[in-house]
């Protein structure tokens, strides 16, 4: 590597990490970024737009791919090349508690393939504890983090409306994209039940005059973004930070442990690379950990930092996308859309609304659904409609662009028995790093962890204070989902990206 | 044939490819398929299981696409149809009369019959993915760019 003194280093591509990037190197520190996996540019190598009879086995995986992707289930044909193979990372689970953890490995990390919904957090996510009497309330409030939400905002794009819900406060929008048939009919039903569905908050630039290029509606953005439209760190937090001149990216560096100096100060890391095998060590003035949740509680355990208060890695929450309700709306039967409507960016939203004003009895939180309809290269549905024959034909045709889905995304509350601990059997990745073994009682829950620092002001009882900052090495900040003390029913991104900013800020004007 | 799609060509007579072969079922077996896909998604004023090459589709599937439990079971079941049309109505399942067939897998499918429900399941990928089912039954047209996204333009859905 090249002799280079670097002020920071940033560990994670992804959304924390890729939004501390930019943020250090926009203030003049030297930075170098590493990244655990490979660049893949989202608008190059991605198979957007093959129909599925262009693909082998139809787009579908085989058993022997499937394998590789066991844990990984978010894993496709359009991809599994930006997501990690199980045997990349292993890691291990008690008896009859399957965890399944969704894995990039990948310059831009999950932003190559997420579901680009961007929400503001409010105070009833901040303060929620005090209200209901469960778990720890943020140490931040939402006046502070506001205008770190505005900037996220206006960097990566978020397209939306002003709707002046209490519970989902308004941001800087680009125009949003109009709602299908489907979405319609679903708000009309809501506005009888009185609850309000708003077109989806999602990172995806729809104005002609932005840094990006604009939605071009081509298809789903899931299979990998080909004009870079749609958010992800990698066209654009990581571009705009190398404009600079100040950062440095390192793919496939799989960093080892963070090492500490005599005071118990941050020094640097060791990383290995990848593909080499080769063993390096690089020196910094701070190190910033945006590794994705998990991966940075690993990290600090492995490397036996942060550690004083004995919360690392308890409280392991998630925010959950649990059930998904469809069924066909009758007025859409049988009328095909003049447009291809599949290329919808994201659809609709039902902002939670419980525990808003008055209080449930039976549960305290709440959840939101998010919510889609409209034709799909695939009539799903089709495998669940009984019978066979000319009317069953006839009767797919018919419901095919009639489906509307509704998904429920909730909170997983912080619990102490949920935790991760390095695997106490010494099981190691392919790089002779240390393993997680994880302990979470919601068993197949899927997608983005959140919690498990818990960040408070308090070092007794908590890993990071209220500027990311660890309270046992000030020079080393945590600014990935980690971080959160609750997971909220809300999607996380906006938010790990806004303290992430607002933990680089400060840093920058008090270097710890 | 799959090459000669990728090159663009067309069939000349005199140069017409070799005719396709089963890599996993049986000649018979291949036949019994093309009946069951065809009787599940028949012809109608559009095409059908059998237009689409579903047959085909399957037998890819027995071969790269399944898992062995997947493939045994299937295999399994298509030689026990033909066992009990024997033993009930001494043919294989293809020689019955259409009406027959059509009986059979109502009760099939009315018991939900695992063999029923993989071919039928089958036979849905295989037909929906398709050529035929993807764009000419189900209009699909996706791959489009848009300008502005069009979205819902009928002034009755907002009633």
């Amino acid at each position: 590597m090249k002799a280079v003194r670097y002020d920071a280093i940033v560990v994670g591509s992804g959304a924390a990490g890729g939004m501390a990037a930019y943020k250090l190197s926009k203030a003049g520190l030297k930075v170098l970024l590493l990244e655990a996996g490979p660049d893949k540019d989202p608008r190059r190598e991605n198979f957007h737009h093959k129909m599925p009879f262009d693909l082998a086995l139809r787009g579908a995986m085989s058993p022997q791919e499937r394998d590789r992707y066991r844990l990984n289930k978010s894993a496709n044909v359009y991809n599994k090349h930006v997501m990690m193979e199980d045997a990349e990372e292993p890691y291990s689970t008690p008896p009859g508690k399957p965890f399944t953890w969704v894995r990039s490995r990948v310059v831009g990390g999950k932003t190559l393939h997420w579901g680009r919904f961007s929400l503001r957090f409010s105070d009833l996510d901040f303060q929620a504890a005090s209200r209901d009497g469960y778990g720890v309330d943020w140490p931040i409030r939402y006046a502070e983090i506001a205008p770190y939400y505005d900037f996220v905002e206006r960097l990566i794009g978020v397209a939306g409306t002003r709707e002046g819900l209490p519970q989902l406060p308004d941001g800087v929008f680009q125009p949003a994209v109009p709602l299908r048939c489907g979405e319609h009919q679903l708000r009309q039903g809501c506005e009888k039940l009185g609850l309000h569905l708003i077109p989806a908050r999602v990172a995806v630039v729809t104005r002609p005059d932005f840094s990006r290029p604009k939605c071009h509606y081509c298809g789903y953005c899931g299979r990998l973004c080909c004009t870079g439209s749609m958010f992800s760190t990698r066209v654009s937090l990581i571009p705009m930070a190398a404009a600079t001149g100040n950062l440095t990216l390192r793919p496939n560096s799989m960093v080892r442990v963070v090492l500490a100096d005599k005071e118990g100060r941050a020094r640097g890391v060791a990383f290995v690379d990848r593909l080499t095998r080769k063993e390096y060590e690089v020196a910094a003035r701070v190190v910033v950990l945006g590794a994705s949740c998990l991966e940075s509680t690993r990290l600090l355990l492995n490397s036996r930092l942060g550690n004083s208060s004995g919360e690392l890695g308890r409280n392991l929450c998630e925010h959950i996308m649990a059930a998904k309700i469809s069924g066909f709306a009758p007025r859409l039967a049988g009328k095909m859309p003049a447009y291809a409507e599949d290329g919808h960016p994201g659809a609709g939203y039902i902002p939670q609304f419980q525990n808003v004003t008055a209080r449930e009895k039976d549960f305290i939180r709440g959840y939101s659904f998010e919510c889609s309809s409209g034709v799909s290269d695939y009539p799903g549905f089709a495998h669940g409609l009984e019978g066979f024959g000319a009317a069953f034909k006839k009767r797919v045709k018919e419901l095919y662009p009639a489906m509307v889905t509704m998904e429920t995304n909730g909170e997983v509350l912080a619990r102490r028995e949920n935790f991760v601990e390095i695997d106490p059997d010494g099981a190691r990745d392919p790089y002779g790093i240390r393993t997680l073994r994880i302990h979470e009682t919601f068993g197949e829950n899927e997608l983005r962890m959140v919690t498990h620092m818990n960040e408070k002001a308090d070092p007794r009882t908590s890993v990071l204070d209220p500027f990311n900052r660890c309270h046992d090495v000030p020079n080393l900040l945590v600014v990935d989902g980690a971080a959160f003390p609750s997971a909220t029913a809300l999607e996380p991104t906006l938010t790990i990206m806004a303290l992430a900013a607002r933990a680089c800020d400060h840093w920058v004007k008090q270097p710890g | 044939m799959r090459r000669r799609e990728a090159l663009g060509l067309v069939a000349l007579p005199g140069l017409a490819a070799p005719a396709w072969k089963p890599d996993v079922l049986s000649e018979p077996q291949n036949r019994t398929v093309e009946t069951l896909a065809e009787l599940i998604l028949p012809r109608t004023d559009t095409p059908g299981a059998r237009d689409a090459q579903v047959n085909r589709y399957i037998d890819r599937m027995l071969k790269e696409g399944l898992d062995s439990a997947g493939r045994q079971a299937f295999l399994e079941g298509l030689a026990a149809l033909d066992e009990q049309c024997a033993k009930r109505f001494g043919h294989a399942f293809v020689e019955l009369a259409e009406s027959r067939q059509v009986a059979l897998l109502e009760e099939m499918s009315a018991a939900r019959h695992p063999f029923f429900q993989q071919m039928k399941n089958l036979t849905l990928r295989g037909y929906y993915t398709s050529r035929e089912g993807l764009l000419q039954e189900l209009q699909y047209q996706g791959n489009r760019a848009y300008e502005n996204y069009p979205g819902c333009t009928h002034p009755e859905h907002l009633k």
